[in-house]
């Protein structure tokens, strides 16, 4: 169990750094989703489910579309400079 | 302390130690980050440090989720774990959605108006504007 | 490395063939994020960095660096001095929540404590968080509402004609698996909903799991179709309804607790879905604030209006 828990806040942390290092904005919101999934695990693993079904419904789903709604409104992808 | 003990403190403590970490990961984004969308999003961060921090304060072990299977049986805090801070944070996550969104419509009319999502160039032109 | 497909499309989304916006911008900033130094934007003189600019931002970002690190240090240091983490007499573990605990399901009813909580013991706290949303989505309203006074007559028009084109070239797919699906997305969302006292969730994550299955609504049969259920009169007066309705009962409850009168709502028996007194009604008045403010928040991100 605290294999999975290390794991799991080891993962945090990563996606927490590297949503700060992209060169794109659609990858950060990617792992943004990645990151709310993630806790979204801890809550229960801290015996608290509540927080784990609106993590869940509220930090991954909503959050994700209303950040990618904005990015898409702002079209911003094409001025990253990534090149498609 | 000696640093060897602090070590394994902070390995006891590891929710904790994860919450401070992100919490100083979120900063930083917020603090260096040029880009207007990430520093929403760092905040989003510093957010789940925070609401990770408390949670972990209520977790005892060996307790089951605060929700009452048996109601003839009266409840005892032996075998719950503590509600308290699992209600103060589901009201957090539900107010950090409107504090993103509200993020995200400024940084969307500031966009409408500069066409750019940094802050330097932000500045740039408005202050341009303003002589 | 080639792209999944999937990335693909969404990217494809994101950059939209959408000709709601303003022309496609020509002139875009470098993201990219800086830790150490910082990128020098170059366009004309600045007044930010003139001359001795560079250093004194140079300054700045180490200083930044200085400030993250000192309070890293101190935060761990107190985490190291933290009770150990699980154990049973840590600082939480006092006589506030024994008395949530264990008296939470014969004074307020539901077995659910955490919604005991949120709902009635700190109901007044909870009541403030729903203003805070409330706030949320009217000043999102404000931002971005699409009106005479930020949006020229081109966008309008090229909003009216991405509606048309959508209309036309509606995704069958998408259309005939939401048919299938929304009555058990909604049925899902209401049922969380109306066990918020007996089972993990409540209003809020309810709430957003019908703001979503609206989303989804939206997106499938276009934006036309929800108008014509969904409008402006039913938003107002579903959201301020909701918020007056939990106004009224928060107060209520306050009024007979203090004044130690006789509770005139039955409890019922714990652990059937018509019991625990306010906390049901509450729970729906919260769900519809919460189903409204996201449909409000997506739909005046995507097209500035409802």
């Amino acid at each position: 169990m605290a294999a999975i828990e290390t794991l799991l806040l080891l993962g945090l942390i990563v996606c927490a750094v590297a949503a700060n290092f992209t060169r794109n904005l659609l990858p950060t919101i990617i792992i943004y989703a990645a990151f709310g999934t993630m806790l979204s695990v801890i809550w229960i693993l801290l015996k608290a489910p509540d927080l784990a079904i609106t993590e869940a419904a509220v930090g991954v789903g909503i959050d994700t579309i209303l950040f990618l709604l904005a990015l898409r409104s702002m079209h911003h992808l094409d001025g990253t400079g990534d090149g498609k | 302390m000696e640093l060897n003990e602090i070590l394994r403190h902070l390995a006891e403590n590891r929710f904790e130690t994860a919450s401070v970490l992100l919490f100083v990961v979120g900063l930083a984004g917020m603090l260096f980050n040029r880009n207007l969308f990430k520093k929403v999003v760092s905040m989003g961060f510093m957010d789940s440090a925070i609401f990770l921090f408390l949670t972990s304060a209520g977790y005892v072990e060996g307790r089951i989720a605060p929700i009452i299977a048996d109601p003839s049986v009266p409840a005892t805090v032996e075998v719950y774990s503590n509600p308290l801070p699992a209600g103060l944070v589901l009201t957090g996550i539900v107010v950090s959605v409107s504090f993103t969104a509200f993020g995200l419509a400024l940084t969307q009319r500031l966009y409408k108006k500069y066409h750019s999502l940094n802050i330097d160039e932000i500045m740039m032109q408005a202050r341009k504007s303003e002589d | 490395m080639k792209k999944p497909l999937w990335y693909e499309k969404l990217e494809r989304w994101v950059e939209g063939d959408s000709p709601a916006l303003p022309e496609p911008l020509a002139h875009v900033e470098n993201p990219e994020p800086v830790k150490e130094e910082e990128a020098p934007v170059q366009h004309g003189p600045s007044l930010l960095r003139s001359a001795g600019g560079t250093a004194m931002n140079r300054l700045t970002t180490a200083f930044g660096i200085l400030c993250c690190a000192i309070f890293a240090l101190l935060m761990l240091t107190t985490v190291a001095y933290l009770p150990r983490f699980g154990d049973a007499d840590n600082a939480p573990e006092n006589e506030t929540s024994r008395r949530y605990i264990e008296q939470g399901l014969e004074e307020v009813g539901a077995t659910n404590l955490v919604t005991n909580i949120i709902l009635v013991y700190r109901g007044f706290d909870t009541y403030g968080e729903s203003c805070v949303l409330f706030l949320g989505a009217t000043a999102v309203i404000m931002l971005l509402e699409a009106d005479r006074k930020n949006t020229s007559q081109k966008d309008r028009l090229a909003l009216r004609r991405s509606d048309a084109l959508d209309e036309e070239e509606r995704n069958q797919i998408l259309g005939h698996i939401t048919t299938v699906l929304m009555p058990v997305i909604f049925l899902y969302g209401l049922y969380i909903l109306c066990n918020g006292h007996l089972s993990p969730g409540g209003g809020f994550a309810g709430g957003s799991i019908l703001g979503g299955a609206l989303i989804l609504c939206e997106n499938a049969f276009g934006a036309r179709r929800v108008q014509s259920f969904f409008n402006h009169k039913v938003y107002h007066i579903i959201k301020v309804g909701a918020l007056i309705l939990y106004a009224v009962l928060i107060c209520y409850t306050i009024y007979v607790g203090a004044n130690g009168l006789p509770n005139l709502i039955p409890l019922g028996t714990p652990g059937s879905i018509l019991s625990a007194g306010i906390i049901l009604p509450i729970n729906v008045a919260v769900g519809l604030e919460v189903a409204c403010t996201m449909y409000a928040f997506y739909t005046y991100f995507g097209r500035g209006d409802l």
